[in-house]
């Protein structure tokens, strides 16, 4: 069982999180055709890593609140979690994303 | 020929546990009687109001004489009427139904200020009441339910049973439970197999 920690509701059961994606990607500022490769890569393209991992959680049997969530995809350990603004690595000093 | 009364008054909410509740005294009674007791809450009253103004928050208190509730998963009420934090800006409303509280509001705010939304139909509310209140809790979810931590005037929005729930402590070993009016019945039956072992009594 991963136990997260919302920072509304506090520790909480996974299975009352939704998993929504990956939370490193950035909406692309324009949405003319000139714009179409970093839509693409918005839209369709993931990466894969192995270790710390930045990922948008949902807390859809609470308080409904998106979360960020700082996860070891090796060890499944989930190091931090903050609101979907906060910069989790940085939080973490000495942590490095290792993409 | 039979006129049916079709006025407002005539018409009473049906319990979504009606067919399913039996009273009287349930599993492993001891000398020392039953340590859990379950009754259910109907009819009541249940609208979520959604709104991120803070002077209608305000305007709201005075109207139904309840603060709300600001800090995260915690209530604020009296017998009568109870406030729960659902979530940012968004709030269960709960109390006996005896008036039109959707009315009343939409009768003071215009649907730019408030959002409601009406779930008294959706809800069934069961009340666990006793000693053992807490260990049936335990068994159904993860949440912290310690004494020390989930206190009176607590809330928690949560999975219980793999059901979701709205848990509000109204006292030391009283709870109400929120539970889908659809899913009611199975969290009955669930409810009755958890207690079995403790001795319970439904009022």
């Amino acid at each position: 069982m991963l136990i997260i920690n919302c920072p509304l509701c506090g520790p909480r059961d996974h299975a009352e999180f939704t998993y929504v994606g990956d939370a490193t990607k950035n909406r692309p500022e324009n949405s003319d055709n000139s714009n179409d490769n970093a839509w693409y890569d918005f839209v369709y393209l993931r990466d894969n890593p192995k270790g710390l991992h930045q990922e948008l959680w949902q807390h859809s049997f609470g308080c409904r609140c998106f979360v960020k969530v700082l996860r070891n995809t090796l060890t499944h350990e989930i190091i931090a979690t903050g609101m979907p603004k906060d910069n989790l690595i940085l939080k973490e000093k000495g942590l490095e994303l290792s993409v | 020929m039979t006129e049916v009364n079709t006025s407002k008054n005539s018409l009473r909410r049906r319990s979504g546990l009606a067919h399913v509740i039996n009273y009287g005294q349930f599993g492993n009674i001891t000398l020392s009687g039953p340590s859990l007791f379950i009754c259910e809450r109907h009819p009541l009253t249940i609208l979520q109001l959604d709104t991120n103004k803070s002077k209608t928050l305000t305007d709201l208190s005075n109207l139904l004489n309840v603060e709300f509730p600001h800090t995260t998963n915690t209530c604020k009420g009296n017998d009568e009427r109870r406030i729960l934090w659902l979530g940012p800006n968004r709030w269960l409303i709960v109390e006996p139904e005896h008036g039109c509280l959707q009315t009343l509001i939409k009768n003071e705010f215009n649907s730019s200020e408030v959002f409601l939304t009406d779930l008294s139909h959706g809800r069934s509310t069961v009340r666990l009441r006793g000693r053992k209140a807490r260990d049936i809790l335990m068994k159904g979810s993860g949440v912290d339910w310690h004494l020390n931590s989930f206190v009176t005037d607590n809330c928690a929005h949560t999975k219980l049973f793999d059901l979701a729930a709205t848990v509000d402590c109204r006292d030391i070993d009283v709870f109400d439970i929120y539970i889908a009016r659809g899913f009611a019945e199975d969290f009955w039956e669930i409810l009755q197999d958890a207690a079995a072992e403790f001795g319970y009594q439904v009022d």
